[in-house]
């Protein structure tokens, strides 16, 4: 990495710090395509993809989820955008781990079954895998045998379900019966969705270790999970 | 000025909607799944024919004592006018399949249908005369539309629909606000003339859940405006989400009441949207499902508290009643409007545990 904050090739670029402060305010105020311009130039003027992804990236990306996580107001347009820009920006990146580097911890997610809604689902993934987890994204409608096969087949550290509709949100029960069925302790259980965030009780009747209320907070509750589960074993 | 007198469903549910202050708080259940409990028929059964629907809809406002009678049927039925499938599951609202627009070339196509020729719409319209037929004055009958700023979630899915607005081309979103606005407005006008006393606009767009305040009143709020308008005669805006940071744009809409969610400060959406309009809300109907009877009056009693004095106010909930939300629930509710909920000289009477 560069240490000395600019890059080699250019020395009229901006500063890194410049560059997150911009980026920042580009991911909160979804400016999508000042994101795009900002990245590119960057490239340009020497800065290497896993520099822009380390040092403007991934802290814009925390800032803004503190930042969010105390603002009530946030419309779902914000955070939507929000999500095409850190996608624009895996993109541009080549986000992938470098050689040798471990991802944070791998989640399986999916939507509940018989639930067709599949935006929170989306956004949940962006989020989870610009902080660094391996994200094994099931889609729409997933049976709860296909949420246990897969965590088990993949070594999942965590089962993510997302539901808006308040029968599938009740279905998820049998994915915590399914996992009792087989002797699965290890692997918690997080969901999301409008039926959680009105009603937290349901998170406890559906056998759920917790919830997130949006997607940028769902890094800071699946951070606190790896950590527990690692904690106890 | 306020009588003394007990109203009828009818007159104190449209006391309230004029934002004037009724005998008692109105109640506004809305619970299509319960029509079909009542009849003991599965939800695609009971949506097949407007007798059911109407039959349903008049048992359950008899048996628990709400305002309104309702000639809802479910979310995507305007889509399936446009030509996508319908899908049912067991205790749950149908829905549909698959959003139709897949491609761009799909949605320049787009086209509005005629209410009055698609069968489903005409069996919703059907629904409505009955209600009307049976219930006119003595029960306030809501129609429901989905709004044009909604309309393409159920079209082409929600992360499209989100592109399109916020960051697509201009003239691909026109074509479509215009189709769907003149859908909306001929399927709202069609549930009016089949007696409907009033229409229930739902948008989720129009809400701070959904779009910042300046989308809003960039995006989606001047489209609404023009439905409103083309509408003949009075519209509740049923956003789903939460109104207040956009409430004080909503007079200007020309609409005659406002639905909360459970986000909502009641009584500052009250001030933002000033005397002339009525507002809806105060419980949540997603906590219901884990409510007991005490529980439900202690909610309605809170939210009658904030959100009575002064009238306009209809204790309701922000979207539909859960298919296993039990009678009792909903009882307690009506209950505590009858109990915490007088008026006297047109101030709320709160009378004492």
């Amino acid at each position: 990495m560069n240490s000395g904050n600019r890059p080699p090739a250019a020395k009229a670029a901006p500063r890194l710090e410049e560059l997150r402060h911009q980026f920042t305010v580009m991911l909160q105020e979804s400016d999508r395509r000042g994101a795009q311009r900002l990245l590119r130039e960057a490239l340009g003027a020497g800065y290497s993809p896993s520099q822009l992804l380390k040092e403007v990236v991934s802290p814009a990306i925390d800032t803004t989820a503190r930042s969010w996580a105390e603002h009530h107001e946030l419309s779902l347009s914000q955070i939507y955008v929000a999500g095409l820009i850190i996608k624009d920006a895996a993109d541009l990146l080549s986000v992938g781990r470098e050689a040798g580097e471990k991802p944070v911890g791998k989640i399986v997610i999916g939507v509940a079954e018989g639930d067709h809604h599949g935006l929170g689902r989306l956004l949940v993934s962006a989020f989870l895998r610009s902080a660094g987890f391996d994200v094994i994204d099931l889609g729409l409608t997933v049976s709860p045998k296909a949420f246990v096969d897969t965590a088990l087949a993949e070594g999942a550290d965590i089962i993510a379900i997302s539901a808006l509709m308040v029968e599938p949100a009740m279905g998820i029960r049998e994915v915590r019966r399914e996992m009792e069925r087989r002797g699965i302790k290890h692997i918690p259980l997080l969901v999301g969705g409008a039926p959680f965030r009105y009603n937290p009780e349901l998170v406890k009747l559906v056998g759920a270790d917790a919830t997130a209320p949006n997607a940028y907070e769902a890094i800071t509750v699946a951070r606190r999970l790896l950590e527990e589960k690692r904690r106890g074993q | 000025m306020v009588s003394n007198r007990e109203m009828s469903h009818s007159e104190r549910l449209a006391t309230a909607l004029h934002g004037g202050t009724p005998d008692r708080v109105p109640v506004v259940l809305v619970a299509p799944l319960h029509g079909a409990r009542e009849l003991s028929l599965s939800t695609q059964e009971y949506f097949r024919r407007a007798e059911n629907v109407a039959e349903g809809q008049l048992r359950f406002a008899q048996r628990v004592g709400n305002d309104n009678v309702d000639a809802f049927f479910y979310f995507g039925l305007e889509a399936k006018a446009f030509g996508a499938e319908v899908a049912f599951f067991k205790n749950q609202p149908p829905r549909i399949a698959a959003p139709i627009l897949r491609s761009s070339s799909q949605v320049d196509a787009l086209k509005a249908p005629e209410p009055s020729k698609d069968e489903l719409l005409r069996e919703v319209l059907r629904a409505t005369e009955l209600l009307a037929d049976r219930a006119k004055g003595k029960w306030l009958v809501i129609g429901r539309a989905l709004g044009p700023c909604s309309l393409p979630i159920e079209l082409m899915g929600m992360e499209p629909w989100l592109e399109l607005l916020l960051l697509g081309d201009d003239r691909r979103r026109r074509h479509v606000l215009q189709v769907t606005c003149q859908f909306s407005t001929s399927w709202a006008n069609a549930l009016l003339a089949a007696g409907a006393d009033v229409v229930a606009m739902v948008e989720p767009m129009v809400s701070g859940t959904m779009l910042t305040r300046q989308q809003s009143a960039k995006l989606v709020l001047p489209v609404l405006r023009k439905v409103v308008k083309d509408v003949h005669g009075p519209v509740i805006l049923w956003s789903l989400g939460a109104i207040q940071p956009v409430a004080d744009l909503v007079p200007a809409l020309g609409v005659r009441a406002v639905s909360t969610d459970p986000t909502d400060d009641v009584r500052e959406v009250k001030r933002l949207v000033g005397r002339r309009l009525g507002v809806l809300g105060g419980l949540n109907d997603l906590a219901m499902l884990t409510w007991t009877s005490r529980q439900a009056e202690d909610e309605a009693r809170r939210a009658i508290e904030a959100g009575a004095p002064g009238g306009g106010f209809v204790l309701s909930h922000q979207y539909e009643i859960p298919a296993t939300v039990g009678y009792d629930v909903l009882a307690a509710v009506v209950e505590a409007a009858r109990k915490w909920g007088q008026y006297a000289n047109g101030k709320k009477q709160v009378k004492a545990s």
